[in-house]
């Protein structure tokens, strides 16, 4: 490593503070508003120092008092979706490494292809059938919807990841007459665990977050959070930012641990293989 | 490379079949729709091209247009420079590298809605922390609401806001396998800041730059929330982008016609966009390993 | 490591596979009848002082009524998504006029019929000009249960800060108050005198009615380019660019307009008179009890003291032509109609749509504005009339009036091109 000169650490660490202060504050004053009382979020200066309430979230579960139950559907469709998108991403991921043939590079294309449709559009066809399957208002169609929108990307992720496990192992498998499902779940997969990982958490911070399908497949029974925060933002009798606030922390708390948590496994995961080859 | 069996075919099926099922039968429904003039209550009567003429004879289709191509290359270019740029800094010398990697993710994290809620907070008129600083310095305030560019810009800023961490992380894991020999031989062979990173750095990450832009390309050209939760579009349709134009026949006018040509129009030019780097994924992906 | 793996997801999956099962797995209450609607009217009519209507009319046919409530813009994009399937899952819809045009009417059952066989009592003294707003083509296709009619809303401090008497008396009495409440008070907040709640015609006509002029006829008499609507369009402009009306006024939504009343930046607004309460409210505004509310008040050119005519909009109750229980749906909206109904709902904070129910007593006592708003209701107008392409002019006259607003356009020269742009699509 070149040695770094004091001046240089100096505009370093501002470069750096500025970055944080870009990705960090407007959360932090999100999170902060929803402790103070509703009065007090619009005083300019902000203040900084006030005594914290729990009053914007008493007030939540109060008016809202589904908010909990829509936090849960948030959580069961992105686990259904993550788990649905991962594993037809690996067995098709396995096939783009391991094979070779013009079908496959078709569609490998067309998958690409397909995922250049703004997603908004294909919900008018859709509604109609979704229907009649009886799948509005469901956790399923939730979760086929966002583990499609995903596959493509993981797909991806996943074959690059394989692409750097030596092919010996798998070999040795079929000698011993594994099938290729066992070989996938017993060999490949365990070693492709940071691939996996990676994958998932495209797809698992899209459901946790999508709001557009939500918004029109579900009424009541499978209505996640976003949903929720964004009619907070639009009720006729004036926006309760205070209320606001503490549902957008609600929601937005867990999926930001959820990031920094699984961060490693992300940047070790890409450098790994996602974007080398 | 293992001969292409049946079996193979299956194990792709699962990601096919969602694609096909969930994106491709209904995106080939919508193009029969362009053709059609379509609405609630009323017969589906087949137009021709009718619907694709409208829209390319209706002046406010072609300012969305341009709004998205601004906004879109802003917001794709932008990141990709801060993306460099914050990868080169955190790869370096940074304390705390784990802790300023796990803040500079965090809106990766956050809902476009809360997104929009955070900085609609933070720029309200007179009263928003960044127009209020703005205005105390005698610099102005931001006026996203009554200004075409203004608001632009707004968008803009909002949707690197939530999308940087993306572009960030693939380009600094691109950046953190770099050899390092190479790059300091370069600069123990005299070569200025800009010429190692010109010369050795930026080819080095190219792949990681592309896959990036493709991605990037993709989502942003379907850029809607930002754009409608902030000014619907307005004032006077002057900031409306081609998701709030589609969204707005097919919604609100209820013309499905105008709205499934505009979505073929977004396909189309997203391809064209996308071409380019396709063909480089193409070569990259299936070149002979 | 291998095994545990393996061991997770297989877990993970079947797992997985359950919450799917789940998910499809839904319980049909026996005579249960789905009603769609905003979360307010569920309130109204279940909550308060006025007592729970819809148990009564629950106990009453031993069926269970199941909400689904949104906001309004997703509620009607929902519903007629809802209404043009084969078979539908929608008894009962509240509709806003705004929506509703001649074609999307083809989705609901006219209703006359139904009217004829089991009449709601006394159904003359719902409000004629609303049933008017949900008649197309000569049939009735909702009854009207909501309207929220538009009022003058001022702030008494601001008003005896700047010694200024009761609230206007004459529309150009109303111009002078807004210049007169346009000033920085001793704390140094800026107050701006007058606020409307957006562009289109939904919160223009208003002053377009007041000063003299009109925008489009029941019977689609297009009066854009004429000087009563220019004028109208002239004076908003001004007060925009004297920041009589605030800058941050071309973004306005419903929400902004209520956060600027109750932070008390802005003296004056024509809103529903409803929205007294929220700018009233102690938690969050910080002039609770000083916020009044009166009936616009008419131009001095008419010649008499009087009421100008304000913008309504009706929320009206309907049946889709695919609802599972047709039957069922019309005894849940003659329960919501009776004179009694009517009144109850009053209490529990509804637009009453029949005249009558402000004088009741009990309505007398709780809605401090019944006297002003009972005046309103009876010169109230709908600011545009249902057709197709209603929502498209909506967009338009936004967008004109935007532009002369920006300065982009002289006023005549923006309803110049309005007219222009309207006139093709007007039914004929």
């Amino acid at each position: 490593m070149l040695r770094l000169s004091a001046r240089e650490k100096a505009v370093r660490l501002c470069l750096i503070g500025l970055a944080l202060l870009w990705s960090g504050f407007p959360i932090y004053l999100v999170v902060a508003s929803s402790f103070k009382p509703p009065r007090e979020i619009f005083e300019v200066p902000p203040s900084l120092f006030f005594q914290p309430t729990f009053d914007n979230y008493r007030e939540l579960f109060r008016v809202w008092p589904e908010f909990s139950h829509n936090l849960l559907n948030s959580l069961i469709v992105t686990i259904g979706a993550t788990l649905l998108c991962i594993t037809s991403s690996a067995l098709a991921g396995y096939v783009y490494s391991r094979c070779r043939s013009s079908l496959l590079t078709g569609s490998a294309f067309f998958m690409l292809f397909v995922r250049m449709l703004p997603p908004i559009i294909i919900t008018l066809p859709l509604f109609p059938v979704v229907n009649e399957f009886g799948l509005n208002d469901t956790y399923v169609i939730l979760i086929l919807l966002y583990a499609t929108f995903f596959v493509s990307l993981s797909t991806w992720i996943m074959k690059a990841f394989i692409d750097d496990i030596p092919r010996e192992l798998e070999e040795a498998a079929f000698i011993d007459g594994a099938t290729v499902l066992q070989t996938l779940r017993k060999v490949v997969l365990p070693l492709a665990v940071h691939g996996i990982v990676a994958a998932s958490i495209f797809v698992f911070v899209f459901s946790w977050n999508e709001f557009i399908f939500a918004l029109i497949f579900t009424t009541r029974d499978a209505k996640t959070a976003p949903l929720v925060i964004s009619e907070i933002l639009g009720t006729v009798e004036g926006v309760d930012w205070g209320m606001l606030f503490a549902a957008a922390t609600i929601q937005l708390v867990p999926i930001t641990i959820f990031v920094i948590a699984v961060q490693k496994y992300v940047v070790a995961g890409l450098t790994a293989g996602g974007v080398k080859n | 490379m293992y001969k292409l069996r049946w079996y193979h075919l299956l194990m792709i099926s699962p990601v096919q079949l969602l694609l096909i099922g969930f994106i491709f039968i209904p995106s080939i429904y919508v193009l029969w729709l362009s053709l059609h003039q379509s609405s609630y209550g009323t017969e589906t009567i087949y137009v021709g091209l009718a619907n694709y003429i409208f829209i390319f004879a209706d002046p406010i289709f072609w300012r969305a247009f341009w709004n998205t191509f601004v906004v879109v290359n802003i917001v794709v270019y932008g990141e990709l420079i801060l993306g460099i740029g914050l990868a080169l800094l955190i790869a370096g010398w940074c304390p705390g590298k784990r802790l300023v990697i796990s803040i500079l993710l965090m809106p990766y994290a956050v809902t476009e809605v809360s997104a929009v809620v955070m900085w609609r907070f933070m720029l309200e008129p007179d009263v928003g922390l960044i127009n209020w600083l703005l205005d105390s310095v005698g610099a102005g305030q931001i006026s996203w609401a009554t200004s075409r560019w203004q608001a632009l810009g707004v968008v803009s800023v909002l949707s690197i806001w939530l999308t940087l961490p993306f572009t960030f992380l693939i380009l600094y894991s691109a950046v953190t396998t770099l050899p390092r020999d190479v790059v300091e031989a370069a600069t123990v062979d005299g070569a200025t800041r800009f010429q190692t990173f010109w010369n050795v750095t930026l080819p080095m990450i190219m792949p990681a730059v592309l896959v990036a832009l493709l991605f990037r390309y993709i989502f942003a050209m379907r850029l809607f929330s930002e754009v409608w939760l902030l000014t619907e579009g307005g004032p006077a349709r002057l900031t409306e982008v081609l998701a709030v134009y589609l969204y707005r026949h097919g919604f609100r006018y209820q013309e499905f016609g105008v709205a499934a040509a505009t979505g073929w129009v977004m396909v189309a030019l997203s391809l064209l966009i996308a071409l380019y780097y396709l063909y480089q994924m193409y070569r990259r992906m299936f070149r002979d390993a | 490591m291998k095994t545990t793996l393996s061991g997770k997801l297989t877990t993970l999956l079947a797992s997985g596979a359950v919450l799917m099962l789940l998910g499809t797995w839904t319980v049909q209450a026996q005579e249960s009848l789905t009603v769609m609607g905003h979360a307010v009217h569920q309130s109204v009519s279940t909550e308060g002082e006025g007592g729970n209507i819809v148990a009564e009319f629950e106990e009453a046919n031993n069926a269970s009524v199941e909400w689904l409530t949104f906001g309004v813009t997703p509620l009607h994009e929902r519903l007629f998504r809802e209404a043009s399937l084969d078979d539908g899952n929608v008894d009962v819809a509240f509709l806003l006029n705004r929506f509703a045009n001649e074609n999307v009417a083809n989705l609901f059952e006219p209703l006359d019929a139904y009217q004829e066989r089991d009449p709601i009592p006394e159904f003359e003294g719902i409000s004629a000009g609303m049933k008017e707003a949900m008649t197309f083509d000569g049939k009735l296709y909702g009854i009207p249960f909501r309207h929220a009619t538009h009022g003058l809303h001022y702030n008494e401090t601001f008003l005896a800060e700047q010694g200024l008497d009761g609230p206007p008396k004459s529309f150009e009495e109303f111009i002078e108050y807004a210049e007169k409440l346009t000033y920085e008070r001793e704390d140094g907040t800026q107050v701006h005198g007058f606020v409307l709640g957006g562009q289109g015609p939904a919160n223009i006509m208003d002053v377009i009615w007041a000063s003299g002029g009109d925008f489009l006829t029941p019977d689609f008499e297009l009066k854009a380019s004429e000087p009563g609507m220019v004028e109208g369009v002239a004076l908003l402009a001004d007060f925009y660019e004297r920041g009589i009306m605030p800058e941050a006024y071309i973004g306005f939504t419903t929400e902004d307009v209520i956060t600027f009343m109750q932070q008390g930046r802005v003296a004056m607004s024509i809103n529903p008179f409803g929205r007294h309460t929220p700018f009233n409210d102690p938690e969050k505004s910080k002039h609770p009890g000083e916020i009044n509310v009166t009936a616009m008040p008419l131009s001095d050119a008419s010649g008499v003291a009087g009421v100008a005519p304000v913008k309504t909009e009706i929320w009206a109750l309907a049946i889709p032509r695919n609802a599972p229980n047709k039957e069922l749906a019309w005894q849940f909206i003659k329960a919501l109609s009776t004179p009694d109904a009517t009144v109850r709902a009053a209490i529990n904070g509804n637009g009453p749509v029949r005249p009558s129910a402000y004088d009741d007593p009990r309505v007398q006592e709780l809605v401090p504005y019944a006297d002003a708003e009972k005046l309103a209701v009876e010169v109230a107008k709908v600011p545009l009339p249902g057709f197709a392409d209603s929502a498209k002019v909506d967009d338009m006259v936004k967008e004109e009036v935007q532009a002369a607003l920006l300065g982009a356009k002289t006023p005549q020269q923006a309803m110049d091109d309005l007219t222009r742009r309207v006139e093709p699509l007007l039914p004929k």
